[in-house]
This record gives C-alpha cells, structure tokens and sequence, in this order.
C-alpha cells in the first residue's frame, strides 16, 4: 500500500510516478466535494502514523470547519525517533506521493499553503524533495491553488513535537506551546493548520483510489490499516517492513525479522525511547495501538530497538536519559533540570555509585505529573515500564 | 459568573479568568515563577500545577482558563511535594548568598517557604555578562529560566533583545545581537528587571530597599504613566511601574530610571537675588518683599500690562491655575502662557475651532482597536516611549501603520507606508490624501450627510492638490500617497496620532486642520479607534494651557468675554480688560521696551525658544526676570534677576492631565530640599505679599481643585476622591458620569456638524538655496528629554551623552565629513557647533538635530518664522550649511 513504488526502486521523476499510476488520486479527489474527503478519511479510521495515534478525519473535519481564508498544511518530516526511518524512504523514494497526499489534504480542509518541515539529517531527501516540488510546479501541480515550501530543521528532537515544529517554522525558538488553543483552530501565524506526519499522509492517495472501506478492511481492533515498521541491525532481517496492524510482535521478530543476530532478545523498544520496552514474556501482544498502551508502551513512529541480553539496563537507562536531557526544548523545569539528573545518575554507575531510590522516584513522579509536552512525559512512561518489565535489574542501581 | 469549587469551596468569577488567578482570588493563591499578567501565560516552571477533577493529570493554573463546575485541588501533599521537587531542581546550582542577600526577591521566598536551600554549585561558564549598562546589571547565576525578561521584552516593549541560546539544561539567555545589551536593541526600559523574579537582571543604581512607596504620575512626556516612587532617607531611589489604563505595568527609561535629578548636586534650595551681576542667596521673606516691592513699582510705572507670566509644563494643574488667576486677580493682565505655545498650541487652535474641543478626541485604549494608525510628525517610541511600544505592538498584531516622517524613525521602518515628506510640506501632502479620497471615492458618504458640512466647495477646492500634482514638491510618490488614502479609508478604524512634525511650522495650526479634515472625509471621528489625537510633549502641558495659562481664554479653555462673568463672580474681582500677550509677543514687547517684567515658572525659555539671538535681545532688556525652577536653567543663568527654588513633581500633591484628557494625581514622595517650596505655595504667599491672601488661601491642592471645578464643568465630576481609584476622561461633568474616551460619538462639541476647512498651501520662507543647501528639522531622542534640564543630571547623559547632527552618507560623502567629526551649521540667524553623525534615516539634503545640550545651544540656528495663526516657531524647518570645524 506505502511502500510499492519504493519496492520498486523509487520513482523520483513526475513522469516516472504519473506512469506508475500516480495522480489518479488527485485527479478523484478533484472531483470530490471537501467534506466528502473529510468523510473519506473520516470513515477509513486512519490515525496519525507519528506516534499520537489521533483520528485523522477528526483533525480534518476540526480544520476545515473554519471558515478562515488563511489556512496551513504543515508536513511533520522531522523524524527523530532514534531506530525510526519509515518516512526517509517514503520522501527520498516516492516524494510525490506525499506531494499528491498533501494537495488532497490541503483541498479537502481549504489550505493554501504548505510546508514540509524536514530533519536537517536528512541531506539527500532535502535535495530530492527540492527537485520534487519544482516539478510538482512545473506540473501544475503545485502553484496558483496550493503551494508548497520545503523548510529543513536545525537538529533538534523536540521539532517532531508539532507546535514546536511550528515555532521552529515562525522563525522562534522550537519550545513546546501550550494547547490550547489545538493548532487546528490557531496553529502556524495563528491560523488553522492541518500538520501531518509523512507516513499518515502518504496513505491518502490510496484511501482516495481505492475507498474507505478497503482501508478499514485492513488491520485490527481500533487500528486500521498498515503501519511502517524499521527494525534495527540486530535483528537477522533489519530494514522497513510495511504490516497490517494486529500482527504479533512474536511473529513480527521471528518471522520478519528472523530472529536476532546475536545472544538473546532482552527487550523491544517501539515506537522510540520515551515509548517503553517489551520484555520478551509479553511477545504475543498484537500490533495496535490500544494493544501496546496496555503494556505501558506505545506503537510510536514505528522504530523497532531490539536489545540483547547482553546490553545492561543501566547501559539502556543512561542512553535514554542522556537523550532525553540532550534534546529538551530547556521550557520546563522538571525536563530541563530533571533529565540531566537522571542522565548523570544512570551515567556514574559505571563508577560504581549507586542511585537513591527516594529521589529518583520523585524525579520521575515530577517528570510524569508536571512535565509540559510528552518529551519530559515519555521519559517517564519509558522509566515506569522499565520498573514494571524490568524491576529486578533496575533495584541493582539503586543504593 | 463562572461557580467553581476550590478545594471544595464553592468560588464565583468573571468569564475568561484564569485559573491561576481564580485561586489567588479564592485565597489558595498557588506558587509560580514565570507568570506575569503584562505577557502571555508560558506554563514552563510547572510550580502552579493543580488537580482538576476528570483530568489524567496535573495542570498548570497560568494556562488554563476556569470553567463552569471546574473542580480544582490547589494545595495537595502530592501537588507541594512537587512544586518542592521543582524547586529543588531550579536552586541546583544557585548561588545561597543571593537569597540571603535579597530574601524578598520572589524566587527566594519560594525557596524559603518551601525549605529549600539553594545548591551553590554554580556553573558560569556560558553565562552572559554585561557591566556596561549604566542602569541594569546582569547576574546571570541568579537566571531561572523563567524567560520572563524574553517574553516581556518582545511582548511589552517589542524590542526583542533577549533570547534563549542553546538546548537543554545548557540553555541561557542573552542578548540575540550584540554583545551587550544596548548593542543588542536594548532601550533601557527596564521591563525585564521588573519582572524578573530572582534578581539575575537587576537596577544597579538602587540598592537599597525603598522605605515607602508612594504612587504617582510620570514627570517627563504626556503619556502620564502612572509609577510608584520609592523613598529612603528623604531621597528617591526607585521607581517602578504601576497597573494602569494609561501604562499597563512599563515605563521607559526616562520614568523609570531618571529620577536622579531629583537630588542632583546643583539643584537650588534658597532664594536668591543678583545684585551687580551675582547671585546672593535670601530668605524667603526678603525675596518675596523684593519681588512684590518690584512687581508693584512696575504695574505703578508702566501698567499692568508690562508684566508677564508663564505657568508651567512641569507644574500641577492646581499651580497653573493658581499662576493665571494670579496674572488676571492681582497683576491684572491677560499677560499669561505656558509652553503650549511652542508645541500644541496649534493643535489645541484647529481642534477647538473644528470640532468644538481643543484636545484629543480619543484615548490611548483605542490603539489597539485601531485596524490603520496613522503618525504624522511624531516619532512616539522616542518620545512618547510607552505609547510607541503600545503602536508597535498593535502594528506588530497587524495594525496598518502609515508613517508621516522626514525621517526614517522606529516606526517608520516599521511602517506599511512611510511618506518621507520633505520638511515643510506637510500642507500640500495631507491635501494630497484628502484628494486622493474624493477622486477614488473613498469618502464616508453617510457620514458626510449627516455630520459634516463644507464638502461641496471643499471638493473644488482639492482639485489642485491631485497626489500627481503636488508628489515632487513633497518628495513622496503619488501612489504612495494614494496607497495612504486607501489604507486610512478602507482598513478603519484609522487612529491618528500627531506629534511637533505637524504643529512647529508656519502652517502648524493648518496642518492639524488639514488631518481633521481626511478624519472628516472618512468618518474617522466618534468612534473607538478613530479620531485626531495630539502626543502632547511634557507631562502637564496640557493641564497648563487648559488651566488658563493662555492669554485668550480662561479655565477649560472657555472664552474670556463668555465665561468671563461666571469667572468674575466666583474670584470676586474683575477680568483685565486688555488683551492679552501670548510668549512669542510677550518677547517681542520686551524687544521693545514695552514688557518690563517677566515671571517664568518652570521652563527654560532661553535655551528653548528658537531664534536665540532675538530671545537674547529680549530677556537682557527686561527690569525683572523671575526663575521659579528646581535649577539655574540656562535663562536664569544669562540673564535671572530673581530666582525662586521650587519643589519638584516629587515633593508635592496635586494632579496632572495626560494627552488623553485624564486627570492623575501626584503625590509627596519626599520633602523638598532646603527651603524651596511647591510652587502653588510660592504663588499663594507673593499673593499674600501683594496685599490679595484672600482667593489664594488654600490649605492643600484639593481645594485648589476643587475651585478648578466650580468654574470649568467639563471637570466637575473628577474629585480627589474619585481620583484615588480611577482617572476618567473629561469631560466629566458630574460624579456619577463615567467620563468620555471618546469625544463626538454623536454630535460635535459646539453642534451637530463639523466644517470641513479648505488649507491652502503657503511655503515657508525658510527653503534651501545655494548659501544653505540643507533643510534641517529638530526633534528629541530616547534618553534625553526636551531642554535636558531633568535627563542631563541623571545617568541618561551616559546613554545620550550630546547632541549630534544627523547626516545622510551620500551628502557626507559629497561635502567630505566624517562620522564623529566636529561640524558648524550656520542659518541664517546664527550658527552651533556639533559632532556630525552619518545616519541613513535621514533624507539626502537634510540634516535632524536635537536640542538637549545648553553648551551646543542649538536654538542659535532655528529661524523667526512662526505659525501664522498662534505663533509656535517654526522649529521643524530652517536652511542651513555645513563647515568642517576649524582645528585649533
């Protein structure tokens, strides 16, 4: 469904993806009323592929309920989950798709401007997506009606999270804003934006072709459809995997990933660090989203960190918390100050010393109760999760 | 109301309250960091989380609006243990003996309250360091992260000098630009010391804890910003900002940090009297005898008329009125005027004459709802630094802004459309707009027919001012001159502001008039965000002139032959029946011969007047000059027979009126120094010397005031009492009134309708040719105010340490001049020395200068031509050239 034309070797000319079948989305969508394709995607029960999980046909109805003549696109392409690389093959391989995707959205909710907000680590997607959005102009495409600017980051996590990301597009300084107002009533220059993940977007062109209902077809429980999954090099398998939501992590492992290349499986980390690890006795739980929260982890962007049990915890802890202190926006006390703390205490076991369990539960109760966006919050779910699988290891680190 | 239950009881409040405040008003006011109301709530130090019944987790109470049935826990074992967790986060690595050293300082309250000691291990590496401003100091280990300096810079002031650099915890703030302060934007207003809550940015120059405070008016321009003066020992050592309508919690640099004047070390306590050339300090008694004995030998001798007086800018509204009713009670003359007549006079003249009254029609509250503002002559976030930052933050938000201005100001960077007029020609531009609106149709129909009359021949009067037409002579391209019409006209509400760029020339009076008409022509007047809206200079100047310190009306400017009665009746005694000189004649009679005496109160006419040749021949032929001031100004200096220390703004009680017609109260601070004394005090004993205590016996300003609303009804509702709590705009007739923002809604002062006035254009005399090639306008600069009489005593002189003369590069180019070198501008009526200083705000061809420096005495160059109509100098407009100075 999302990854055919990347299957195929990518298809980064205009001609190339229009012969491929590309377009005819577009050409269906322009024949659609707007509330029509809010009612598409509405019924599809597609959700947003960036780690939130939220109904994306609410998100558009929300926005195209607003009769503002200023409205936004924002494309979130800041993948910065550590183990995530789904939307690098989708922009690098098959950008207009996402092109096509985006001009589907931007009618459907009345949008006349775009951005797509890239990870400045992804130099050779900037240049694809560059040459992709001139000959989307040249096409026609892109232009009179909708257009769209491509905007590359400065290196910072914290722009995935999408009000930062729109501060990082105002020119300000990427911290987190409070909500609300939701950024579908007062988002980029405080006008109503639709922001999408790659990854979300990309599975318009196919809803619109093929219709909701082959979509809802697709997956399980509450989750519909397919999700991206990158499995990293520890695994005898690694790479992007497109599967249909419900499928077991067991089977996920073994039967894509093949197994793991050395010693055996201590962990999964989904869905990025500040999701929480899977130890190996809850295998059998199935791919969705409500499935995973249940175990006190999340689906996430879809990055699979498989850890052997040769990495210790601590070794896993002090990586996170190191990551996790590095890429705070620095707004709010419990992350900016908390999270050095953390790092810092995980980081001088290796010296021998051991943590006080007093303050590191307070630290990681104020960085889960006060804590202003999930950055600081996730670092905490990652912890407690740790602490349910794990507690037994992490005892040791405490004096 | 909204019913909330907080921590079980039940609360009521307003719709839109926030949380955070609702607790403080439900007394469970919860700690925090880094709210302040002046800016947008942030949620970043998490101290104010509460526990709202049906959410997952805590909230932050500065973000959160209350709702109906909102059911909130505020004080928790669970809530304190993590405020005190963040706490102890926060004073990681802050240094203890800031806390012990400044235990009041929010943070450190917070730090006491909740037993936490501040870790000390402080990290500098990084931090930003600045000793170079002469008002705020930089203590970086004290920063928090609140980020309140950064918001509040960018959200109050719109400066945006603060940033957040770098990520993390390795975050710190420092100036984006530059390596301190002022190199990074910085205008000295202090906003962000205010809100600091840790003393990482604090005021240098007071370091002692005030032992009072006492709430007050400003001093300085007439925004009338309200303060609190700090006292210790007698002396003021503080200033800081006040909630008001007018100020909403910021000053600038003028009123917030140059107040040292107050106790400067040349500041004259005692009477003095010069006898062959020297001044001889008196009592009080010998000078009042002296000066009484004089006054009456010369009314006796060359009859009342030789005398004249003039009220003050920088007094109470109490002491201005009690100066004319002395002039017209016991001297006998309409002899009486005040710096008005050098600044808005003419604005007063065409207001009053067009639309019925002789002040601004709206208040500074309709900035915001303003949709285009207008600035003609003005450069408010210099002058009127308060409002300016209120315009910028409107334009900011997305006022439309035109900028009427020779110069490149703030503003007009900042502007939609800045018409870089050439000086002088304002006239011809602003017709140029009024014809742009009736040839494209842009005109308010409605409200033509029903409120103005005039329009027919008006019409075919503009015809010859099509913007093509008069676009070369202005300087400005007629499509920005019709961009300007379509802007004013379509995007209304449209704001006018007005500053001395359109009053001080020979058609000063006429230019205003010529505003009144575009606001006419598009229904620009009566409503909210509209109308013709003076900046008035000094603080009181307004009150001064209104208060009757003006030889052709009365109190509430009511004219002598209709008032006069009313007037004659309550003071007991007759009006002069002679008319009055304004100042500009009063000097030429004491050219003359004709004004023997002269009684000046606060203002230093010499230095400030222009042409200073004439002012020169003036003063020395006087019998009697009297210098009611807190200084030698430079007019008691030259040429002062009798000087009489006055008591300063704040060492007295009274009130002020602000630009938007508000009547504020001043209050006592601190004692004056020595012996002088609050001049409505000084006027009440001469008056008692002179033989007529009786009408000038008052025991407080209240009385004095109270009197001022016997006779002027527009203020008969603004009691002292009402004063303490609130400020209305007059008119105010009676106490239940609740005073008038908005003048004209329905009708205009005088009647229904206004009449539009055809101003055709007269040049000035004052044009550039061979011999003075550059047209050179004058103005003021951020640090410095007017004369420099307050802001040279102060550390303001560091930050503006003299006048220069502002150059445009091609023209130093072309005469070979160098920024920084010393150049002579000569006029035809005299010649200054001044440092040149190479500026691209101005326009090739002409020259800007200030006149805050008595050495550089910059009145030497300006010219004799004078507003044809009431006589304010020409200030704006005199040909020059420029020569290298001579090295000796």
């Amino acid at each position: 469904m999302l990854l055919g034309n990347v299957i195929k070797g990518g298809l980064r000319s205009f001609a190339a993806y229009c012969g491929a079948g590309g377009g005819t989305a577009w050409a269906k969508a322009q024949m659609m009323a707007s509330a029509e394709l809010v009612g598409l995607i509405e019924k599809s029960g597609l959700r947003g592929r960036g780690g939130a999980g939220f109904p994306s046909g609410r998100k558009w109805q929300a926005v195209a309920s607003h009769a503002g003549v200023l409205k936004y696109l924002v494309v979130n392409a800041d993948e910065g989950d550590p183990g995530a690389f789904s939307d690098r093959f989708l922009l690098e391989d098959d950008p207009f798709r996402m092109i096509e995707a985006a001009m589907i959205a931007a009618r459907a909710v009345g949008a006349t401007q775009g951005y797509v907000y890239l990870r400045k680590e992804y130099p050779d997607a900037a240049g694809i997506l560059r040459d992709a959005l001139q000959q989307a102009k040249r096409a026609g495409w892109l232009g009179a009606g909708f257009d769209m600017a491509l905007v590359v980051g400065e290196g910072s996590y914290v722009c995935g999270e999408e009000t930062a990301m729109l501060n990082a597009l105002e020119g300000r300084r990427p911290e987190v804003r409070v909500r609300p107002p939701q950024i579908s009533e007062r988002g980029l220059y405080g006008a109503p934006t639709l922001v999408h993940n790659v990854e979300t977007l990309c599975a318009v062109p196919w809803i619109v072709e093929q219709g909701a209902d082959a979509y809802a077809a697709l997956g399980f429980s509450k989750s519909r459809g397919t999700k991206l999954l990158s499995l990293n090099s520890l695994f005898r398998r690694p790479g992007l995997y497109e599967v249909e939501f419900g499928i077991s992590l067991a089977d996920l492992c073994e039967n894509l990933g093949g197994g793991l290349r050395r010693g055996e499986l201590k962990g999964l980390m989904i869905g990025g660090p500040l999701a929480g690890i899977v130890p190996p006795d809850l295998l059998g739980t199935r791919l969705g989203y409500e499935e995973l929260q249940a175990i006190g982890c999340a689906v996430g962007h879809g990055g699979i960190i498989a850890f052997a049990d040769d990495t210790p915890l601590a070794a896993i802890m002090s990586e996170v918390f190191r990551f996790g202190a590095y890429e705070s926006c620095g707004k709010c006390t419990p992350c900016r100050q908390g999270t050095p703390v953390l790092a810092e205490a995980f980081k001088s076991l290796a010296q021998g010393r051991r943590i006080n369990r007093q303050d590191y539960a307070a630290l990681i109760d104020v960085l889960a109760a006060t804590s202003l966006c999930g950055h600081g919050r996730g670092l905490a779910e990652f912890a407690s999760a740790v602490e349910r699988h794990y507690g037994e290891e992490l005892a040791s680190c405490f004096a | 109301m909204l019913r909330l239950i907080i921590n079980g009881m039940p609360h009521r409040v307003a719709p839109g309250t926030l949380l955070i405040d609702a607790l403080r008003l439900a007394g469970a006011p919860v700690p925090q960091v880094c709210h302040d109301a002046r800016i947008a709530p942030s949620g970043g130090c998490r101290l104010c989380v509460v526990e709202i019944e049906g959410q997952q987790r805590p909230i932050a109470s500065c973000t959160t609006i209350a709702e109906e049935g909102m059911q909130v826990r505020s004080h928790t074992a669970t809530l304190q243990s993590f405020r005190k967790t963040n706490l102890e986060l926060l004073a990681e690595h802050y240094p203890p003996d800031a806390v012990a050293a400044r235990p009041d300082l929010p943070f450190h309250r917070l730090l006491n309250e909740f037993g936490v000691t501040a870790g000390g291990s402080v990290v500098t590496g990084t931090l930003f360091q600045d000793d170079t401003h002469p008002y705020i100091g930089v203590a970086m280990e004290r920063c928090i992260r609140c980020d309140r300096c950064i918001r509040i810079c960018d959200e109050l002031q719109g400066q945006f000098v603060w940033e957040a650099i770098g990520r993390g915890s390795a975050t710190y703030v420092a100036p984006g630009r530059g390596k301190t302060m002022l190199e990074g934007g910085c205008v000295s207003c202090g906003a962000c010391v205010d809100t600091c809550p840790s003393g990482a940015l604090f005021d240098k120059r007071s370091p002692a804890q005030p032992s009072s405070w006492t709430r007050s008016t400003c001093a300085y321009c007439g925004v009338g910003c309200q303060m609190e003066v700090g006292a210790s020992a007698g002396r003021v050592v503080a200033v800081r900002p006040a909630d008001s309508p007018v100020n909403r919690g910021h000053l600038c640099v003028k009123g917030r940090y140059a107040f040292e004047f107050n106790h400067a070390d040349d500041r004259i306590s005692t009477p003095m009297i010069r006898r062959d050339g020297a001044w001889e300090a008196k009592t009080w008694d010998v000078a009042f005898e002296h000066v009484a004995t004089e006054l009456l030998r010369i009314r006796t001798m060359h009859g009342a008329d030789a005398i004249g007086v003039l009220g003050s800018a920088r007094a109470s509204n109490e002491e201005n009125y009690l100066t004319q009713k002395f002039a017209r009670v016991i001297l006998g003359t309409n002899n009486v005027d005040c710096c008005a007549r050098v600044c808005h006079t003419p604005s007063a003249k065409a207001l009053k004459t067009m639309l019925g009254t002789g002040a601004s029609t709206n208040s500074f509250d309709d900035i915001e709802r303003a949709r285009t503002i207008l600035i003609c002559g003005a450069n408010p976030t210099e002058n009127h630094p308060v409002v300016g930052a209120r315009i910028k933050q409107a334009a900011l938000h997305g006022a439309k802004l035109i900028v009427i201005d020779p110069r490149r100001t703030e503003l007009a960077a900042l502007a939609d459309l800045h018409l870089a007029v050439r000086p002088g020609c304002n006239v011809p531009l602003i017709n140029a707009i009024a014809a742009a609106l009736i040839e494209e149709n842009l005109v308010d129909q409605s409200f033509l027919a029903e409120r103005v009359t005039g329009y027919e021949s008006f019409v075919t009067f503009i015809q010859a001012y099509r913007p093509e037409q008069v676009a070369p002579e202005c300087r400005v391209a007629a499509e920005d001159i019709r961009a300007a019409a379509r802007l004013y006209s379509e995007c209304r509400p449209s704001m006018c502001f007005h500053g001395l760029g359109t009053t001080e020339h020979l058609q000063g009076t006429e230019g205003v008039e010529a505003l009144i008409n575009l606001a006419l022509l598009t229904g620009n007047l009566g409503r909210p965000g509209t109308g013709i809206n003076p900046l008035r200079g000094q603080n009181n100047v307004q009150g001064a002139a209104l208060m009757g310190c003006d030889p052709g009306s009365l109190t509430g400017a009511q004219s002598l032959k209709e008032a006069g009665p009313r007037f004659e009746a309550v003071w007991g005694a007759h009006l002069p029946k002679t008319h009055g000189l304004d100042l500009l004649q009063m000097m030429d009679e004491a050219c003359s011969g004709r004004l023997k005496a002269l009684w000046v109160i606060g203002y230093d006419i010499y230095l400030t007047l222009a042409d200073a040749a004439r002012s020169r021949a003036a003063l020395a032929n006087l019998d009697l000059l009297i210098i009611q001031d807190l200084f030698l100004n430079q007019t008691a200096h030259e040429f002062g027979t009798v000087f009489l220390p006055a008591a300063s703004a704040f060492e007295k009680d009274g009130t002020f009126m602000n630009a938007e017609r508000r009547v504020q109260r001043i209050r006592a601070a601190v004692a004056p120094p020595g012996e002088a004394l609050p001049d409505w005090v000084i006027i009440q004993q001469l008056a008692g010397r002179l033989g007529h205590a009786d009408g000038f016996e008052f025991a407080h300003p209240q009385a004095i005031w109270d009197e001022v609303r016997t006779v002027w009804p527009d203020v008969a509702g603004l009691t002292y009492d009402r004063l303490e709590n609130e400020a209305p705009h007059w008119p105010c007739p009676n106490e239940q009134h609740p005073g008038t923002p908005v003048l004209h809604r329905t009708s205009f002062s005088a009647e229904k309708t206004a009449k539009l006035v055809p101003v055709p254009y007269i040049p000035t005399s004052e044009s550039a040719d061979a011999d003075y090639p550059f047209l050179l306008t004058s103005g003021r600069r951020l640090y410095a105010f007017n004369a420099g009489t307050m802001t040279s005593r102060t550390p303001n002189s560091l930050l503006q340490p003299t006048d220069v003369l502002d150059m445009a590069p091609a023209d130093a180019l072309r005469f070979g001049l160098a920024d920084g070198e010393s150049v002579i501008v000569r006029s035809r009526y005299g010649a200054a020395t001044l440092p040149l200083c190479v500026n691209d705000a101005v326009a090739p061809g002409e020259l800007f200068v200030t006149f805050h420096c008595p050495e550089l005495f910059v009145n030497n160059l300006t010219s004799s031509v004078r507003d044809r109509l009431v006589h304010t100098p020409e200030y704006k407009v005199t040909a020059v050239r420029v020569e290298k100075a001579t090295r000796i």
